[in-house]
């Protein structure tokens, strides 16, 4: 048996492929939704939550609920020292890969084109 | 629906605190909140609905008639409402209730309250007879402001889950009420709070200072803990946690077995199935608790309870703390449990304020005072009113008719319990955490376990426990037509959104074909549905004309009683010489009569009938004040309105000109 089959068997119904922050959207970068800069403090952080939860909560007449779930999932984040040190790698990580990638694609070449040359 | 704002006039929004045993009502009015008392001058009303032979009755008329009527006086809905009838906290329940509740038989499983009203059995789901106390809030708050107040926010104990958040909501739609919010009720309380202590620290500005709350509600039939942090105008909930079945209810059903087992023991007969007999023990037993959180011992005592034999106890404060205690000591668990999932010290919490009526129990004071080492506890809002305050306020955030002092508010509440749905192995796979911040929403993608499968069903749970058959369940949704391929190809988004009001909503899509029309909610478990709620809210239309009705009739009642009252008593104090004995005899016959009438008819006398009663005992009433007060001069005046049984000797009956009766002279020559 491969394992991938007995991964199967062994979940009847559903699996967990992966966990999507937010639907549809990219990576977001916290710091940037807080207006914060990466060096901030907590408490710099949570005034900064504030501030943007006045404005954006759906209860004021300038609500944007998508806004203010972003920014409530930013201070979640970033008021929890372990969330934030996973996240500060992976913002670091994002930046080198996106960078690789862009190197990569470079290389990259039409399987057709590939063909022809062959 | 003319909303007030259309014709210029300000429209209120009223904040509702639907407890179980009590039930609040406040409106932010005139730049400060108004708790309103009913037609009975009080400031809370009983979460009671009786129904008698002619009428249904709410709040204090109800409360006040439960011995004579138990079996169809109605309360405790809260306990019941979005919960199951197979429940164990339902089924636990049921000894103890009075009342009949039955299974409606389909396989939701939704209790259902039997009572008789005019010899027919009639059965009522929990969110109506929610809804009618929500009703009676919703007049007493009307006769305040005299207009209509449809806008509402009604609140709900923290660590209610979403069944009973949509229940609750949906009682509110049965009322006829628009639903602005459903609020916690310790996030109210701390409005209450924070306003109170900031209309105290105004002088010194506190700028952006940190202040950190543990409330501890503890009302009736719930209790909740809910730590926050104040900064300014901002109130952020950080934690919850409670037991949505522990509150003053209980300690009076300890006080009762306690009292039915002394009375079996002195009296070798069993009042158990005497439901009156339960009923006047159980009402003692409640004024009983009240009187020990300010005395060291009471004495209860009931007349012929059960088999002519009289019922009396001494009971010590003491005792009452010792046949509770293990409620009190259950009572702290949450309180560490939430101090936990805010990640605070002890040391940092500034205040522990109190609310509910149960936090007045000097034992629940001391266990959470030296919970946090002999700290002293906030008693400075009213425990009983600072919930309907708080929704009073949070009705004027949400629909923008405060000051501006209150529209800078804003709060920021949690979920209080974590979501998720059921992976393979029946694993809880959560997507929501207990305490995230409200609104929010998450998604998370599935794929299929099977080659060829082409539906998922998906089963929603909350709770924290791993596995799903020990959570709660939520409902299932099945989404069909996945386009047929080998395992782990499909991509199914599955979200979970959670909205202000705490109560959730999930969808579910297929990633590839975008089918989202294919999700069928085939069962969400006691949850009413839209055609349910419009039909309940036609027949509580319908009993509001027979309300309106029997609303007449009571005041037309109530009328001629207090008249005849005053009547008496004017009789009393007139001078005997001014009146004469012929009169006073007269009129005494007369309401003699109209007792007589009042016991035999008052049941089925119409508002007409009671006015027509009233108007024949005013005129007899009236010919002797007059008789009283009469001058020469307005003598005339006054024959014109005598009425036909006191006509002159001329007109064919016993009186001369100058007004005396001439039986009297005949008889009574003084």
């Amino acid at each position: 048996y491969h394992p991938s089959h007995l991964v199967a068997w062994l979940q009847s119904r559903l699996v967990t492929i992966e966990e999507v922050a937010m639907p549809g959207l990219p990576f977001q970068d916290h710091y940037c939704k807080l207006e914060v800069s990466p060096d901030a403090d907590a408490a710099a952080v949570r005034r900064a939550y504030r501030k943007l939860a006045l404005v954006t909560h759906p209860d004021k007449p300038t609500g944007d609920r998508q806004r203010f779930e972003e920014i409530s999932r930013a201070h979640e984040v970033l008021t929890d020292p372990a969330l934030r040190e996973v996240f500060d790698r992976e913002r670091v990580q994002r930046a080198t890969e996106e960078l690789s990638l862009r190197a990569r694609k470079l290389r990259l070449r039409p399987s057709t084109e590939v063909a022809k040359e062959l | 629906m003319p909303d007030g704002a259309d014709d210029g006039k300000k429209s209120y929004s009223m904040g509702i605190d639907l407890g179980t045993t009590y039930s609040c009502v406040g409106i932010f009015k005139d730049g400060e909140v108004q708790i309103i008392a009913n037609d009975q001058g009080n400031r809370t009303t009983p979460s009671y609905v009786a129904w008698t032979d002619k009428e249904r009755l709410l709040g204090d008329a109800a409360k006040n008639q439960v011995a004579s009527n138990p079996t169809n006086t109605v309360f405790d809905a809260k306990r019941l409402i979005g919960r199951t009838f197979q429940d164990p906290i339902v089924q636990a329940d049921l000894k103890l209730w009075p009342f009949r509740v039955v299974s409606d038989g389909s396989p939701d499983d939704k209790p259902l309250i039997e009572v008789m009203y005019q010899d027919v059995a009639k059965k009522f789901h929990p969110e109506e007879i929610s809804s009618m106390i929500l009703t009676k809030m919703k007049l007493t708050a009307e006769a305040f402001v005299g207009q209509r107040v449809r806008n509402a926010v009604i609140t709900v104990p923290a660590y209610f889950n979403d069944s009973q958040r949509q229940a609750t909501k949906d009682a509110g739609e049965i009322a006829g009420l628009n639903v602005l919010r459903i609020v916690n009720e310790p996030t109210a309380a701390a409005i209450a709070y924070g306003l109170d202590t900031k209309s105290k620290e105004k002088k010194t500005k506190s700028g952006e200072k940190e202040t950190n709350i543990l409330v501890f509600d503890m009302g009736g039939g719930t209790f909740d803990v809910s730590i926050l942090t104040i900064t300014d105008t901002v109130f952020e909930v950080k934690a919850t946690a409670g037991d949505p079945h522990l509150g003053g209810e209980d300690f009076d059903n300890r006080m009762l077995s306690y009292c039915i087992s002394e009375f079996r023991r002195k009296h070798k007969s069993d009042p158990t199935r005497n439901q009156r007999a339960i009923r006047r023990l159980r009402t003692q037993c409640e004024r009983a608790k009240r009187q020990l959180s300010t005395q060291t011992s009471v004495t209860i005592e009931v007349d012929s309870l059960h088999e002519g034999q009289d019922f009396n106890l001494r009971l010590s404060r003491a005792k009452f703390e010792e046949l509770c205690m293990d409620y009190f000591k259950k009572a702290m668990e949450p309180v560490s449990q939430c101090l936990g999932d805010s990640g605070l010290p002890k040391s940092q919490i500034s205040d522990v304020v109190l609310v509910g009526g149960s936090t007045r129990i000097p034992k629940v004071q001391e266990l959470i005072s030296s919970f946090f080492n002999g700290k002293q506890l906030c008693k400075e809002i009213n425990p009983d009113e600072a919930v309907a305050y708080g929704a009073a306020v949070q009705a004027a955030i949400v629909s923008g008719t405060g000051t501006e002092e209150v529209e800078n508010m804003l709060l920021l509440d949690v979920a209080p319990l974590s979501l998720g749905i059921e992976m393979a192995g029946g694993m809880m796979q959560k997507l929501i955490e207990r305490n995230s911040t409200i609104p929010t929403n998450k998604s998370q993608d599935f794929t299929t376990a099977e080659d060829y499968q082409d539906y998922v069903e998906i089963k929603v749970y909350e709770g924290e426990r791993a596995m799903v058959k020990d959570n709660n369940y939520l409902g299932k949704f099945v989404l069909t037509g996945i386009p047929k391929t080998l395992r782990g190809v499909p991509k199914i988004k599955v979200t979970f959104n959670v909205d202000s009001n705490g109560i959730l909503e999930v969808t579910a899509e297929d990633m590839k074909t975008h089918r989202k029309g294919e999700i069928q909610i085939t069962n969400e478990k006691g949850r009413l549905s839209q055609r349910d709620i419009e039909r309940m809210l036609q027949d509580a239309e319908a009993h509001k004309e027979e309300d309106d009705l029997a609303r007449g009739e009571m005041m037309a009642r109530e009328s001629i009683t207090v008249y005849m009252r005053r009547t008496r008593k004017a009789l009393e104090d007139i001078d005997s010489e001014k009146i004469l004995k012929r009169d006073r005899e007269r009129l005494e016959k007369k309401m003699e009569e109209v007792d007589l009438w009042l016991d035999e008819h008052s049941n089925k006398a119409t508002k007409e009938e009671f006015e027509a009663k009233q108007r024949e005992l005013e005129s007899a009433m009236n010919t002797i004040m007059l008789k009283i007060n009469r001058s020469e001069s307005d003598f005339w005046e006054q024959q014109a309105i005598l009425p036909e049984n006191e006509k002159t000797i001329e007109q064919g009956g016993y009186f001369l000109d100058s007004g005396l009766d001439i039986r009297d002279l005949i008889e009574d020559p003084d």
